[in-house]
């Protein structure tokens, strides 16, 4: 009788119990903070160096004490094996700590075991010391190509009771197993650690240091190594132990690498669920246990995809309500057989992944439920090629694809979607998998496709033609309407209109007018200071405006325009320079030059490129001591995300104004009083922490704890906020959010009686779509937690489908908007309709082709009394029985009588 | 609001421009520092406060507002509120005005735009301080002068400016007057059988302890600090307390002469100012802290069960623990941040006492057992 697959799960899981074990811990060893983690995928082999900007730019993540990479889909040439071994065979890389292990481990673990196909070491620089910063020698690393021998396979095999599994899965099995044995003989139980494995999978590799990620690559010579998929990681521990590359990431599991932003609070709980499992951890690390854990059940328990997922970051409250019935009842069944086994946050797994079995090559981004660590996907469709990114933060992802496009024009520096994941829910599960296949074109291409944990495709527009950069520059056949552009461009009478005249010509437009145009538009500006302004202005609403592009891409048209403005920007005299006008431009080489402004300067022009993120040298602080010196307008670009952007200025900083675009970075506008910021883009995580007082406008979405904490200001958000914006804000914030939200928007807001001069939210829960036209999202807030212990403020919402219910809020309610509710937001709305373009009357207000009353659209979420707090009197709050009961009673009585002589 | 610039100015030259939020106004007295992060209306109304200038070291107040419950006296008791940032729009149900109302009709100053952590250092290095705060003089050298010429803390008798001028009963969580007429004696308590009959000295005393008391099944009745102990003889309670209260316990030497005839009567439970008076009334002595201890956040030991409480405190004073003579007090409790006293017991006599506030309000109920000791205590006498 043939073994059913409960049986074989049991028999590996047996076999497991047989491996040698050293003391067990479920102690790890070392917490993590806030780790850099980034990672892409592209349906063509790309370079390794491209995984480096966005490395280096995430170095104040990480502290130089372990940094990793990982590479998926590899070049067989390089190699230096043919295709089929590549496909075929193991890749087993040993890290040698102690160079002269090897004919050790080799006796023991690989020759008794292993047809060895091809071995050799990892070819290196010289001397690790040529790399700057670079302070202990990174291993010695032999790979080799391998089968296991089939005596020895066959032995395992029968002496483990498999014989009714996949041969090849069995094979697995074992190697999976050997390099258990080898790290526990030359790793785990070593004092004196000697050896470990990297990895072990198929057409997969890692490789790891005590260092930045980017010294990995330079190291071990993969710059120009290539590989369909990437993944790196610059750890941050904030304690423990001496470091050492084995615990760098990312870890292996069979065929995949993960990479872990964040810090498990229940690193024990999963230890010991994997104990129960005979799985060991020989590391010590939540990213060890993490993989160990997706490994058992990918490919012990052979779950698909999305049932994995589901089983390390299950599905909650509200949206666990919104699953269909099916899935509830599946759900249901692994929430209670895992969920004291899953990762408790905050979390965020990065995996790149080689399934030989289904012939595909994956990225994987996966956030806990709770959302506890920033994340951002994108996805862009270029010239033939696609390619998926997984960051931790935007900019790193700009970063790459700006390095990318550099080498390749297939590429564009601008990714055509940009989004958040939301974990744990009903509408995406919180997870994202870009999957590189084969074409189908039987040419051996291949072609990515992005779906979320339910398979459900992101899709981005195809049809739309892709900018291909070259340096030469053609004529446009359209020579009169572009001179007739650029008239309408300097004579109309405000931007709007002059928008709507560009949105009608430019269907008509093929790449070379736009460029014509733009170039145009460089031109005037070099002419004086006046055209100059309306030449930036103008090209700025074309950049921060949402239009139909016709048969261009918008991410091709938008990188057009930013060239330009870049262009512009560079043109500006430098403070050393000679020269009149009111534009004056510094950078990092010209930094010592800053001094007051003179006549008529007005506005200093910054390209924040080359600054460090963070610390003395950084822009922001050169923009402080500007603003010192008297400047008080500034244009600031070239952006990598370059942190606190706005900060320092000090209190009462009123009458400054600072534009701000490409990647701008964390923490922008925290803490501000009185200045006036406009981001020409996506903002990145920490926007207007505690912000005090002034104006924010983001021509795009805002990352993780927008305004935490924040005191007042006057804030216009274009798109979405990530999760937990607004918490513990008080006071008077008023801020206008058009997009929606993941979770926890305004959670324990203090922001007093709205009506009363206090602060609101406004939540439009609307979104542009691909053709530029503003549509109502399917649920203008889908998470739960809306509201949650507020005490004061509000929250508008638009929501004339009564789409929002009382299930998610959480001591708050809803209520009907009264006219002093709607004579205060209104006045927010028209600007918002200025800034945006959204209309008032015929966007907001307007639902299904009709316009309707306000208080049909909006509905106001506000505070109640608090039961937990108003069910007793003060005196019994100060009494109650809660913390009495909790209280031992210590008989302070009894001692003083006992005691007595 | 009106905001007005205003100056603080210490007596050691310092001075420090922030803004009043509470309009104009000027007034003087020492400077302490807080480091609760909420409890503001019962740290503004703790008539230990009397007479000194209050900063908090948490940077944002106001925010929830003031109400008429969380208050731990009659009135306003500091001189003025010093904080880094105050917040006008407050969110809370119970909130019935701002700080800034709450402040301005009583006539205290609230000053705001005060870096209260570098005032918090200085203190902290240089010693509690007498300061003078204006809008109407900003000139620094005056105002300094000015801080020179108003009389230190030591040697004032404050508890006499804040005691009752009558005795109450404390019921049902709030004060109800004794009619003039009625005489103090044993037929003044109206539940003896099945309540702890307390007479609570005033020199000071914080809303709270008496909450606490009542709830841990006593009669209160409040008396003036200058009540003699015939009085409370005539009165025959199960037993007596000793409230906290501002300043210096030195001076007040009546209340010292009281105590010590009272000593072995009944139980005497102190609290704060009550452990210093009952300190110099055993024979010790007392001393000014450098910055004294003030917040809801002072780490205690408790000697007897070895268990650390994180206590409420408030005080600048202190009993010098190697003063107290003979083998008969023992230590009960120190403070961990200095190891300074924080609490002793006598070893024949049913006597014991704290320097922190077991009542809280604001601050942790790590402590609140010591009423119930109480109460068990007068038990047993």
């Amino acid at each position: 009788m043939r073994l059913n697959r409960e049986a074989i799960i049991n028999n590996i899981l047996a076999a497991r119990a047989k491996l040698p074990r050293g003391n067990y811990y479920t102690q790890k060893a070392a917490e993590e903070g806030g780790c850099g983690v980034t990672g892409f995928i592209s349906s063509v082999p790309v370079r390794g160096r491209h995984i480096f900007e966005p490395s280096v730019q995430m170095h104040n993540r990480g502290n130089g004490k372990g940094g990793g990479i990982a590479a998926v889909g590899l070049s067989a040439q390089s190699l230096g094996v043919g295709q089929d071994v590549l496909d075929s065979h193991y890749l087993l890389q040993v890290a040698l700590l102690d160079p002269n292990a090897r004919p050790d481990v080799e006796r023991a673990n690989i020759e008794p075991f292993f047809e060895i196909h091809k071995a050799g070491p990892i070819p290196t620089l010289d001397d690790y010391r040529d790399i700057d910063g670079l302070t202990v020698k990174p291993p010695d690393v032999w790979r080799y190509f391998v089968r296991v021998k089939n005596d020895a396979l066959d032995r395992f095999v029968t002496e483990n009771g498999l014989s009714d599994m996949d041969p090849r899965r069995a094979e697995d099995e074992f190697v999976s197993q050997n390099t258990y044995k080898l790290n526990q003989t030359f790793y785990a139980s070593l004092g004196e650690q000697r050896a470990f494995v990297l990895s072990h999978g198929r057409n997969l590799m890692i490789l790891k240091i005590v260092g930045y990620a980017e010294q990995v690559a330079q190291y071990y010579l993969l710059e120009d190594f290539k590989a369909h998929g990437w993944i790196a990681h610059q750890r941050y521990p904030t304690k423990g132990r001496v470091w050492h590359p084995g615990g760098a990431h990312p870890f292996i599991g069979m065929d995949e690498a993960l990479v872990h932003n964040g810090d498990f609070a229940n690193y024990h709980a999963v230890a010991e669920y994997l104990k129960q499992n005979n799985i060991f951890p020989q590391f010590l690390t939540d990213t060890e246990v993490s993989v160990l854990l997706l490994d058992l059940l990918n490919r012990t328990f052979e779950y698909p995809i999305e049932y994995i997922i589901e089983a390390m970051a299950p599905t909650s409250e509200h949206d666990f309500d919104l699953l269909p019935a099916d899935r509830q009842q599946v759900y249901r069944h692994i929430q209670s057989h895992h969920v004291h086994g899953s990762p408790d946050g905050p979390w965020f797994f990065i995996i790149a992944r080689n399934n030989p079995y289904r012939n595909f090559f994956q990225l994987i981004g996966i956030t806990d439920t709770a959302m506890l660590r920033p994340q951002v996907f994108a996805l862009q469709e270029g010239d033939g090629v696609q390619i998926g990114l997984i960051c931790s933060e935007k900019q790193a992802i700009d970063a790459t694809l700006e390095n990318l496009a550099a080498e390749d024009p297939r590429f564009s520096p601008i990714a055509d979607k940009y989004w958040n994941a939301r974990g744990g829910s009903a509408t995406d599960g919180g997870a994202f998998l870009f999957t590189v296949s084969d074409a189908g074109k039987g040419d051996g291409s291949r072609k990515l496709v992005c779906t979320n944990k339910f398979g459900q495709e992101v899709k981005i527009p195809r049809q739309q033609e892709f900018y291909k950069h070259t340096p030469r520059l053609s004529v446009s056949e359209k020579t009169g309407e572009i001179a007739s552009t650029v008239q309408a461009a300097l004579a109309a009478a405000d931007l709007p209109a002059f928008l709507k005249d560009f949105m009608n010509r430019l269907p008509g437009w093929n790449f070379t007018d736009l460029t014509c145009f733009c170039r145009k538009m460089e031109k005037l500006a070099e002419a004086d200071a006046e055209n100059k302004t309306r030449a930036i202005a103008v090209l700025t609403t074309l950049n921060d405006r949402r239009y139909s592009t016709g048969k261009l891409k918008r991410s091709s048209v938008l990188r057009i325009i930013r060239e330009s403005l870049a262009a512009i920007f560079r043109q500006s005299p430098s403070l050393n320079d000679t020269g009149t006008g009111s534009y004056r431009h510094i950078d990092w080489n010209t930094r010592n030059s800053l001094r007051a402004p003179r006549e008529d300067e007005k506005i200093l022009v910054l390209n924040a490129g080359q600054f460090p993120p963070e610390g003395e040298d950084c822009d922001a602080r050169l923009i402080a001591a500007a603003y010192q010196l008297g400047w008080r307008q500034f244009i600031l670009y070239g952006y990598k995300g370059q942190r606190f952007c706005g900060c320092g200025l000090g209190e009462k900083a009123d009458g400054v104004r600072m534009d701000i675009y490409d990647s701008s970075g964390d923490y922008l506008a925290s803490g501000i009083d009185g200045p006036e910021l406009v981001v020409h883009g996506n903002g990145q995580d920490q926007l207007g922490q505690i912000m005090k007082r002034g104006k924010l406008v983001v021509y795009g979405d805002v990352g993780q704890t927008f305004m935490y904490g924040a005191k007042g200001g006057t804030v216009f958000v274009m798109g979405n906020a990530a999760g937990r914006p607004l918490i513990n804000a008080v006071g008077r914030p008023r801020v206008v959010i058009n997009g929606t939200c993941l979770d926890y928007l305004a959670e324990s807001f203090m922001a007093g009686d709205p009506v009363k001069g206090g602060g609101f939210v406004i939540l439009n829960g609307m979104a542009f779509d691909d053709d530029g036209v503003l549509r109502a999202l399917d649920n203008p807030y889908p998470g739960s937690n809306l509201f949650s212990l507020a005490s004061g403020g509000a929250i508008y919402i638009r929501d004339p489908d009564r789409k929002v219910v009382e299930n998610q809020l959480n001591g708050g309610e809803i209520v009907a908007l009264s006219p002093a509710d709607w004579n205060l937001i209104l006045p927010y709305l028209e600007e918002n309709e200025k800034l945006f373009g959204i209309s008032v009357l015929n966007d907001l207000l307007t639902v299904d082709g009709k316009i309707r009353q306000y208080s049909d659209v909006y509905r106001k979420v506000q505070a109640v009394k608090l039961d937990v707090l108003a069910m007793e009197s003060t005196a019994s709050e100060e009494y109650g029985s809660d913390w009495q009961e909790e209280l031992e009673h210590l008989n302070f009585t009894e001692i003083l009588t006992t005691n007595k002589t | 609001m009106t905001v007005m610039d205003a100056l603080l100015a210490l007596e050691d030259g310092r001075t420090y421009p922030c803004r009043s939020f509470t309009g104009p106004g000027e007034t003087s007295g020492e400077v302490v520092f807080n480091t609760s992060m909420s409890g503001y209306q019962e740290v503004l109304t703790d008539p230990s406060y009397r007479g000194q200038l209050v900063t908090m070291t948490y940077p944002l107040m106001g925010n929830y507002g003031v109400n008429a419950e969380d208050i731990e006296s009659d009135r306003i008791q500091v001189s003025a509120f010093l904080v880094r940032e105050y917040q006008p729009f407050y969110s809370n149900f119970r909130a019935a005005a701002s700080l800034a109302e709450y402040l301005t009709a009583q006539n205290i100053m609230g000053v705001e735009g005060l870096d209260t952590r570098a005032l918090t250092r200085h203190i902290r290095t240089a010693g509690a301080m007498r300061a003078v705060i204006s809008t109407q003089d900003l000139n620094p050298e005056s105002l300094v002068a000015r801080a020179n010429r108003i009389p230190t803390m030591a040697g004032q008798d404050l508890a006499t400016g804040v005691t009752t001028r009558t005795p109450y009963y404390w019921e049902s969580g709030k004060p109800v007057a004794i009619p003039a007429d009625t005489p103090l004696n044993s037929n003044i308590w109206r539940h003896r059988k099945t309540k702890h009959a307390v007479a609570a000295y005033d020199f000071g005393i914080k809303y709270n302890i008496l909450r606490s008391l009542e709830s841990a099944g006593c009669e209160i009745v409040v008396v003036p600090a200058a009540t003699g102990p015939d009085v409370i003889r005539a009165m025959a309670p199960g037993g007596i307390f000793l409230s906290n209260g501002p300043g210096d316990p030195e001076p007040i030497r009546y209340a010292i002469e009281t105590i010590r005839k009272l000593l072995g009567y009944r139980p005497l439970f102190g609290i704060c100012l009550g452990i210093q008076l009952l300190g110099l009334a055993l024979g010790g002595a007392t001393y000014k802290l450098k910055f004294g201890h003030r917040g809801t956040n002072q780490p205690v030991k408790n000697l007897l069960t070895g268990r650390v409480e994180i206590t409420s405190q408030n005080h600048g004073f202190a009993v010098d623990t190697k003063s107290l003579p003979g083998n008969d007090i023992e230590i009960t409790h120190i403070n961990l941040n200095d190891n300074t006293l924080e609490g002793f017991r006598h070893r024949r006599l049913p006597i014991f006492a704290v320097q922190y506030h077991p009542e809280a309000s604001p601050g942790p109920h790590d402590a609140k057992y010591l009423f119930d000791d109480f109460t068990q205590l007068m038990d047993k006498y």
